[in-house]
């Protein structure tokens, strides 16, 4: 079975970054993704974390561009932040960072508990397994 | 300069990209092609790229982000009172 993948806005950036320059445990993801050998899912919210960060340096245009090409990706999956999250947030008897909640309940979703990221709370708090460069 | 060959198709309809074509647009095996059927009866054949393998430095010049960056944008998507 394929890999399936939760990464965050940091990730998204990497993809379209000077390869030489990105941590190699991105290097090994972005290869995997161009050969579908895994399955990548992306929260809106890590979306609108790069479009925040893209806007302030006035490079919309290689933002669309990037989403143009995570949309016409097979294996890439925009994944909305909705109801089915709002459930699974349900199940959790305290109130978290709504930020990293959102992302966590979207490993969920996916029934995968692998996420690149390097924000320790993913690993700490909702105990999943996390992929980071640092 | 268009190169052109000649070969039989097999009773499955197979045919063979020749060696020497798949090494110089590096086609290797378990890789995927399309094939795209004209108007004028052609047959297109061309390696299926993924979007993310286009090496075009499209946030050249962004630097990744930094820590502030990172609470800054999660301050603006769920502010503090």
């Amino acid at each position: 079975m394929t890999e399936k993948v939760v990464i965050d806005a940091q990730v998204l950036f990497y993809f379209h970054y000077d390869y030489q320059k990105i941590p190699s445990i991105l290097q090994q993801l972005k290869k995997k993704v161009i050969n579908g050998e895994v399955i990548v899912i992306v929260p809106t919210i890590a979306i609108a974390e790069l479009l925040w960060k893209m806007r302030k340096t006035g490079k919309i245009n290689a933002f669309k561009e990037a989403l143009n090409r995570w949309e016409s990706s097979e294996n890439i999956i925009i994944d909305d932040f909705n109801l089915e999250i709002i459930k699974l947030m349900l199940n959790n008897a305290k109130s978290h960072e709504l930020h990293d909640e959102i992302i966590a309940m979207t490993c969920k979703k996916h029934t995968t508990d692998i996420i690149y990221s390097t924000d320790r709370n993913f690993k700490e708090v909702f105990k999943l397994q996390l992929r980071s460069w640092l | 300069m268009t190169e052109k060959k000649t070969q039989k198709v097999s009773s499955n309809g197979r045919i063979i990209i020749p060696k020497e074509w798949r090494d110089k647009l590096a086609i290797e095996d378990t890789n995927e092609i399309e094939l795209e059927l004209k108007d004028d009866k052609t047959i297109l054949i061309k390696k299926k790229t993924h979007p993310l393998e286009i090496e075009d430095n499209l946030f050249e010049g962004v630097s990744p982000f930094t820590e502030e960056e990172l609470k800054e944008v999660k301050k603006s998507l769920f502010p503090n009172k």
